[in-house]
């Protein structure tokens, strides 16, 4: 049975933040999630994915993460409790339909959880999405720590159904990423059909109507803030006339920080976990009890916005900081040595920290950024790329997926990137306005979630640009999810569709079509170069699978390989491909055996053919 | 015989790595462990296949009873157990003080790209010159003459078991074992498990 569906109130449980998550819908008795998997949110859905394996909880990993929104929002609307997972820009594709869902509302209980990603460990942006909440006029939740964030899921449930709106409940990485002891609780037998009341003057959006459903949300944003002067979610502990309001993982390092600056009876502190609506009241009364407030939240001055705006309207004029060039960043995640340098310094109390080690004599150390893996199919293509348009001048626009890291040399093979699908769409502008060969890449995954729309435009608008479309049968940068094109019958999953990229790409209109197998260097070459050559749309699906996922699914391995002794020393393959499984050891190549998956693309490129099979003692 | 209790408190340690070695799944052991012996534990892992080939930490924050946040303070970690030189070194900059233990697998994961490793012997000389104590574990050479790579990292957990620096022993630590690695797999990881501990009372 899947750990988070043991039925044992009361077991103490070491669970990772987005698996505490998990087991906080389960005892609410969810029975419908959807996502599109995003870093940090991937092992919440991954768990949902588990669990529906051998429950009654349905779970699908939709298109997109609007689709997962809408799919999710018409079963909380048939009264079924449902859950729509993403991360912090998978809210970017899916505030359409969030922001419209507000007014119609739902009337069983919708969580939708956005994992936001301060300091960008595996994201593009580092967007706050606490304002979300603002412009939806939605509620909000912001657990501080892993076992918080389990029960405040079952709170949100019953929050959504308390005002029948959906809740936002928002993460941080620090909590999706952290681990901590979870006490399970009783599971909620979960409602798994719905009833669809049709109710068109109340739930289809004409103007008329949403005139209607706009006062309504307001009605549901006042009964909200009500809720929140109440819940216990948002407290107030400590004593003394130094005030630091602070909300989510910042909390956990305020405390510790109090405790070890030994404030405990000269600081009081409000902590904001039903952030939105703010608590009007609680805030000022609480900053009215206070000479100096201090606010500790990462990302944007978002409560401080608010709680200044409060002060003002009471007509209190102590000092309020929190941003500045003095105090805390806008930018990144926080950490504990910074949050107690900041509480000393603003509070003007003497700070104990340890000098820091020296670390003059330490030899400087190489950076190790995240690198496509050994044996990787997309670093076969791109070299392919690289070799078939050499000469040629080229823009590269990519996308979203472990290919970006083909941005590094000697790759080299990304130059623009902003969002989802943005590859395809980009490209069709760069070739519009310059005379270069533009070609774009973008993984299968991706190609699903939002490029069939760009390739559709440049088929209509007849762009000239190729297309590569990298698809190595999964979701790989977020851990191996299925996308439609994956034949889910390798995952022993009976009942699903599947989608073929090629037939998509043909029946759109594509005039150049080709597939590649880009572990055959030569012949890839030769089709990219014809691609590239075409006048128009042309696109080039290179098929491998992942060489990780593979792995996991257990098909045959491939002998490693090793260098021979015909080696010349020329250094072309770790030069061009720069595989992980090369290094260096005396000035000559080697290969670590225990990273060589076999591909043979550096064997095919060796100009003396000096890369061999390896014997099997290395 | 395991100390009986935190030395510290709360009490830090960090496992530094690089992505893919295994550093969550390490974290994850002792968290278990420690659980089962009733402490409050936190741990901030760097996660995903994002990571991989990059740099990663675990911090693992450990209580008799108070759940702290779950990042630990620069400069205050008390063991630092280093999957791979380099990253050892670089965690020791940051969270490093005059009292850490450092327990090191002394094989070096090279970067990619032509970026150059620094002198190892250099690498070296510099942990222990940072370390109160440094004891090196060829885990990754022995994981090899068992026949798998992937058993370094419950080498490193058997050796920063029997190194005796937190309230945890071998009886802790089995039904852990057990409940990972069913069947067959068992018996190998139990063996490298012990190979650590006997490594590490040798170091």
């Amino acid at each position: 049975m899947h750990k988070l569906l043991t039925d044992e109130p009361g077991k103490k449980t070491f669970l990772l933040g987005n698996e505490a998550i998990a087991r906080g819908a389960v005892e609410a008795g969810i029975a419908f999630a959807s996502t599109y998997p995003g870093t940090p949110s991937s092992e919440l859905s991954l768990n949902f994915f588990q669990m529906s394996k051998e429950s009654d909880l349905y779970f699908e990993y939709s298109t997109n993460e609007k689709v997962a929104l809408e799919v999710s929002a018409a079963a909380a609307n048939c009264g079924v409790r449902s859950m729509a997972v993403m991360k912090h820009v998978g809210l970017n594709v899916a505030s359409d339909a969030l922001m419209t869902l507000a007014y119609v509302g739902v009337k069983g209980g919708m969580v939708v959880l956005t994992a936001d990603d301060p300091f960008m460990f595996s994201s593009q942006n580092e967007q706050d999405n606490r304002y979300y909440a603002k412009i939806s006029g939605l509620p909000m939740l912001e657990p501080s720590s892993v076992a918080e964030a389990k029960e405040m899921v079952g709170y949100a449930f019953e929050l959504s159904e308390q005002l029948a709106e959906p809740v936002l409940f928002r993460t941080t990485t620090r909590i999706n990423h952290s681990t901590g002891v979870v006490q399970f609780g009783k599971i909620r037998a979960p409602k798994t059909k719905g009833n669809f009341t049709k109710d068109p003057l109340n739930l289809v959006t004409v103007p008329a109507v949403s005139r209607k459903l706009h006062v309504k949300l307001l009605e549901h944003y006042d009964q909200a803030m009500a809720l929140a002067e109440k819940t216990p979610y948002n407290f107030i502990e400590g004593q003394g006339v130094w005030g630091i309001v602070c909300n989510g993982v910042s909390y956990g390092y305020v405390t510790d920080a109090v405790k070890e600056l030994n404030l405990t009876d000269r600081v009081r502190i409000l902590r904001l976990g039903f952030s939105h609506p703010i608590p009007e009241q609680m805030v000022k009364k609480f900053v009215g009890e206070c000479e100096k407030v201090l606010i500790v939240e990462e990302g944007e001055p978002y409560m401080e916005e608010s709680i200044k705006a409060l002060a003002q309207e009471a007509g209190l004029t102590l000092p309020i900081r929190g941003k500045g060039s003095d105090l805390f960043t806008r930018l990144y995640e926080y950490n504990p040595s910074q949050v107690r340098d900041v509480i000393s310094r603003y509070f003007g109390v003497e700070d104990r920290t340890p000098a820091p080690v020296d670390v003059s004599d330490v030899p400087e150390l190489p950076q190790r950024p995240p690198t496509l893996c050994a044996g990787c199919s997309h670093r076969a293509t791109f070299y392919e790329v690289r070799k078939a348009t050499e000469g040629m001048e080229t823009i590269f626009p990519t996308d979203i997926g472990c290919y970006t890291l083909g941005l590094l040399p000697p790759l080299s093979a990304a130059d623009f990137l902003i969002c989802m699908g943005s590859s395809v769409g980009t490209a069709a502008g760069f070739s519009k306005v310059t005379d270069k060969k533009v070609v774009a890449f973008i993984g299968d995954s991706t190609f699903f979630h939002s490029g069939i729309p760009g390739l559709v435009n440049a088929v209509f608008n007849n762009h000239n640009l190729t297309l590569i479309i990298l698809d190595n049968g999964t979701t790989a940068m977020t851990g191996h999810q299925p996308h439609p094109g994956v034949d889910m019958k390798q995952l022993d999953m009976d009942g699903y569709g599947q989608v073929s990229i090629e037939a998509v790409v043909r029946a759109v209109g594509v005039p150049h079509v080709t597939v590649i197998k880009p572990y055959k260097v030569q012949k890839s070459i030769e089709a990219i170069k014809e691609a590239v050559n075409f006048k128009g749309v042309s696109v080039v699906i290179s098929q491998e699978t992942c060489a990780l996922y593979a792995r996991a699914l257990k098909l045959p391995k491939k002998k490693p390989f090793a260098v021979g002794d015909k080696c010349k020393n020329h250094k072309d393959c770790i030069n061009s491909l720069a595989c992980p499984a090369f290094y260096i050891w005396e000035d000559r190549v080697k290969i670590d055996a225990t990273l060589c998956t076999g591909c043979a693309v550096c064997a095919q490129i060796c100009p003396e053919r000096a890369i061999v099979p390896a014997k099997l003692s290395s | 015989m395991a100390i009986q209790a935190l030395t510290k408190e709360p009490f830090n340690m960090v496992i530094a790595g690089v992505g893919g070695q295994g550093n969550v799944l390490l974290s994850a052991f002792v968290g278990n462990a420690l659980l089962n012996k009733g402490y409050m534990i936190s741990v901030a892992d760097t996660f995903g296949v994002s990571q991989r080939g990059g740099s990663v930490a675990s911090h693992i924050k450990i209580s008799k009873d108070t759940l702290y946040s779950s990042v630990t303070l620069n400069g205050q970690a008390d063991v630092l157990l280093g999957m791979e030189p380099v990253e050892t070194l670089r965690v020791l900059g940051e969270f490093g003080n005059p009292e850490v233990i450092t327990i090191v697998n002394p094989r070096p994961v090279y970067p990619t790209g032509g970026v150059s490793y620094p002198d190892l012997e250099k690498v070296k000389e510099a942990i222990e010159q940072l370390s109160a104590k440094t004891s090196y574990v060829n885990a990754t050479e022995v994981a090899l003459s068992m026949g798998n790579p992937i058993l370094a990292n419950i080498i490193l957990l058997g050796a920063l078991v029997g190194a005796n620096l937190l309230p945890i022993n071998k009886d802790d630590m089995m039904p852990i074992l057990e409940e990972r690695f069913p069947g067959k797999i068992l018996e190998t990881n139990i063996q490298a498990f012990e190979k650590g501990m006997a490594m590490i009372a040798e170091a």
